[in-house]
């Protein structure tokens, strides 16, 4: 019996081996750098910003402005592209003016632009009232920035400056403890995680009232997925960022330290995996992080996922982690590089325009936004401020618009 | 030759001199600007002595879009009283924003320059002179940097007689920025501007007595001396700063001029991070001796700052606080009092590991490069923001700190408090 026993451990090890034999030499046959076939159609421009123009802020042309940091991106359907820039929101006009819109006062309720205390880390544009939606973790409001009357005005969507409680309800009565991430749908739902140190909870903004879709638990070694109720998410107090898919029932999330893509089915209010999530496995380990592949077996993330944004023009979801130095997308099950970026980081010329993708250093880098003609802009977080916007020369010209410029 | 360098040494021995005597005695704060045309928003004060007081100036409203910042004036005697209440407007424009100014005394006029976007596409730099009576001699700003291009960002200094105005400009057709240089007359007469060979983003200059030092750089900062008429003496200087400010990539630093003596450079080092990787927070001071060279003493020291020796650093004023709670960072401003150096720097608490949420402005003598008040004197810390610290000396032991103060009921208010030294 006992001789059976082992016979059958032995043979139960020698099929676990196989398994792991078959599944590195599966690993050596998809590289850590799958190019994905647009690559070569992609080129980048100097959207706003100057490398040379040195770290104090100024308005002008928005290639030769100074002090942008790296900006959170809100596009807007008629081109102009918002940013949010540490305590200012700007524009950029399709014409290439960068102004000033709000920020430098001393004001967290609603005020005039010009009055208004601004922290951003997250921002959206709603196109049912023109507004640009922004939160900041340390305070506890959601506001927006509308035109009234022609001039700019902030003003609280929902929470109260200064009170920080997780609590729903009426908006100004509703509270919140740290607002990180907001997506809003074109009917103006927002959609916000919402937590103290790490976010926890889920929130859905809409017809005035504050809704808790979910409180998620935490955990970083294993992941729920499933119905909301029970699942969890590893984000801690750097990231957690989100954003809505191809339409208003999807909504993706940066799993940072789950080193994962999480998708969220907010009809069937249900959460999955639908990309890495491998962190603590030995694949990770073989692929040493950052590897395209099939995106649940061999894609992998480097230091977690912490930024997603989707494209809606070539149905892909842009993600990575904050030190990656090339941007990849998750389509079709496979997560991609479709900007590479291996030029050499001091010479690629970072003002110009119309520069191939291939020619571009980027450290740090991810997209922060994906615009309705599917350009994204890209921040290069460790080398210059600013923004560059890529597009793909191809899908530009079958759409019978510009290169972009 | 043996002249200058006797002079060297006496201004050498004057700038040790100061010592650890005296103190800093902080005055009751008062209110330059705040109310005004510009409604609730007001801000970048910067401040000069000449005969006697100080001009503050200040950007009065919005400079975004739609906005009509203007600079406005306000005279406030060395004791600390507001002698303009409601301040003089410097360069009434029907149209644009008026932004980034600073002041210098000489020949008996102060000179204030600013970037001006009055032709709605991009800045250029204008001046104007006003006289200690504070009356503005020029009904016509004067143009020192009007064409084709983005010019933005000057700085002003005087040699006592006339003005040496910096900037950087874009060139046409050119996506890099230069440095530029113009004269400008106690009459107020500009000299054509002058293309530095050399980029010099957001350039500052100080006179000493024989040379300007023109300071300017981002992530590492460089040093040039220029002559009186703005020609640079060294053909070319290595970045003098060895340190890169991590993450936000971007430094902002003061300069100050000692008479016959050097120059002190305050700038900040990296904001907090989750990782600690760029280290504590700290405003180092940097001292460059008169012959353009950093303090040997001061870059024997530079050569140990790395993991280890953080906070040991004689050089590096304000380390924060210890649990992390505080973390010096942004503007600053720094002085010469006619014994010592005195540098007033921004210091945020922290809340969430790394989010700055008040700001005060802290204060310390210098002796040389080495910081005499190591616990930093409290020079304005409410429970309010106060930011970006501007600091004129009469070079007699007194000085004007101007700053901005971020009222609870909404309004920035220009705000000043005297320091006195002796």
């Amino acid at each position: 019996m006992r001789a059976l026993a082992g016979l059958a451990l032995a043979g139960g090890v020698a099929l676990v081996a196989a398994l792991a034999a078959a599944q590195g030499a599966g690993d050596k046959t998809i590289p850590r750098e799958v190019l994905d076939p647009s690559a070569p159609d992609w080129v980048l421009d100097r959207l706003a910003g100057n490398s040379t123009a040195g770290p104090q802020f100024f308005q002008g042309p928005a290639r030769e402005v100074g002090g942008l940091h790296k900006p959170y991106v809100a596009p807007a359907p008629d081109g102009t592209v918002y940013l949010g820039d540490q305590g200012r929101i700007l524009s950029v006009s399709p014409d290439g003016a960068l102004r000033l819109l709000a920020g430098g006062g001393a004001n967290r309720g609603n005020c005039p632009a010009p009055e208004a205390a601004i922290k951003i880390e997250s921002i959206a544009y709603c196109p049912a009232d023109k507004g640009v939606y922004f939160c900041h973790r340390t305070m506890p409001t959601v506001r927006r920035l509308v035109k009234t009357d022609g001039r700019w005005r902030v003003e609280v969507v929902a929470g109260a400056p200064g009170e920080k409680a997780g609590r729903d309800g009426p908006a100004a009565q509703a509270r919140f403890l740290g607002p990180r991430s907001l997506a809003v749908t074109d009917r103006g739902v927002v959609y916000l995680l919402d937590g103290k140190s790490s976010p926890k909870r889920l929130c859905r903004i809409a017809e005035g009232r504050v809704t808790t879709l979910a409180n998620f638990t935490g955990g970083d070694r294993s992941i729920a997925d499933g119905p909301l109720a029970g699942a969890n998410l590893s984000v801690t107090n750097m990231s957690g960022h989100i954003c809505l898919g191809d339409d208003d029932r999807t909504l993706y999330i940066a799993d940072h330290w789950h080193f994962a893509v999480r998708k969220i089915d907010l009809k069937a209010g249900t959460i999955a995996t639908v990309a890495g999530g491998n962190r603590h496995t030995a694949l990770f380990r073989r692929r040493k992080g950052q590897a395209d592949g099939p995106a649940l077996t061999h894609a992998t993330f480097h230091s977690g996922c912490a930024f997603v944004a989707w494209d809606p023009v070539h149905k892909a979801l842009w993600c990575g982690g904050p030190d990656a130095n090339r941007l990849r997308w998750l389509k079709d099950g496979w997560v991609r590089t479709v900007i590479p970026a291996k030029g050499n980081r001091y010479t690629w010329p970072q003002d110009a325009v119309g520069v191939p993708a291939g020619d571009v250093s980027l450290t740090w880098t991810h997209v922060r936004a994906v615009d309705a003609r599917g350009r994204a802009y890209i921040i290069n977080g460790a080398g210059p401020t600013g923004v560059w916007r890529g597009y793909n020369r191809k899908t530009d010209a079958a759409r019978g618009v510009d290169d972009g410029r | 030759m043996g002249g200058s360098k006797g002079t060297v040494l006496l201004g050498v021995l004057a700038l040790c001199a100061g010592g650890a005597r005296g103190g800093i005695t902080v005055g009751p704060e008062v209110v330059v600007a705040g109310a005004g045309p510009g409604g609730a928003v007001r801000g970048t004060p910067e401040a000069a002595f000449g005969k006697g007081i100080c001009l503050v100036v200040w950007r009065e409203g919005w400079h975004g879009a739609g906005g009509a910042a203007r600079i406005r004036a306000a005279r406030v005697s060395a004791a600390g009283k507001v002698l303009d209440a409601g301040g003089i407007e410097i360069a009434p424009c029907r149209s644009g924003v008026q932004t980034a100014p600073r002041v210098a005394f000489a020949g008996g006029v102060f000179l204030v320059v600013w970037q001006d976007l009055r032709n709605g596409r991009d800045y250029d730099v204008l001046g104007a002179r006003v006289s200690p009576g504070g009356k503005v001699l020029d009904a016509d700003p004067v143009a020192i940097a009007a064409g084709a291009g983005t010019q933005a960002l000057p700085d002003v200094a005087s040699d006592g007689k006339g003005f040496l105005v910096v900037w950087q400009g874009l060139p046409a057709g050119r996506t890099a920025y230069q440095g530029y240089v113009a004269a400008v007359t106690a009459d107020g007469r500009a000299s054509g501007p002058t293309q530095l060979a050399f980029g010099a983003p957001q350039p500052q200059v100080a006179w000493n007595g024989s040379h300007y030092l023109l300071v300017y750089g981002t992530k590492r900062l460089v040093a040039r001396r220029l002559d009186a008429a703005g020609r640079p003496v060294e053909k070319a200087l290595k970045p003098w700063d060895g340190q890169v400010v991590r993450a936000y990539k971007k430094t902002v630093f003061s300069l100050a001029a000692a008479p016959q003596a050097g120059w002190l450079v305050v700038k900040h080092r990296a904001p907090p991070d989750y990782w600690g990787w760029g280290g504590p927070g700290a405003m180092p001071a940097y001292l460059v001796r008169p012959g353009g060279q950093v303090d040997a003493e001061l870059k024997r020291h530079m050569k140990k700052d790395r993991a280890g020796n953080w906070g040991k650093l004689p050089y590096w004023l304000d380390l924060g606080g210890k649990k992390r709670d505080t973390w010096p960072y942004g503007p600053s401003a720094c002085a010469w009092d006619g014994r010592q150096f005195v540098a007033v720097w921004q210091r945020y608490h922290i809340a969430q590991a790394v989010q700055f949420v008040n700001g005060d402005l802290i204060a310390s003598r210098l002796d040389g490069w080495k910081p005499l008040d190591p616990a930093g004197v409290p020079v304005a810390a409410s429970g309010v923001d106060e930011k970006r610290p501007a600091l004129a000396s009469d070079r007699s032991g007194r000085l004007l700190c101007a700053y901005e103060k971020y009222a609870a009921d909404g309004r920035v208010c220009i705000c000043a408090r005297t320091l006195h030294t002796r």
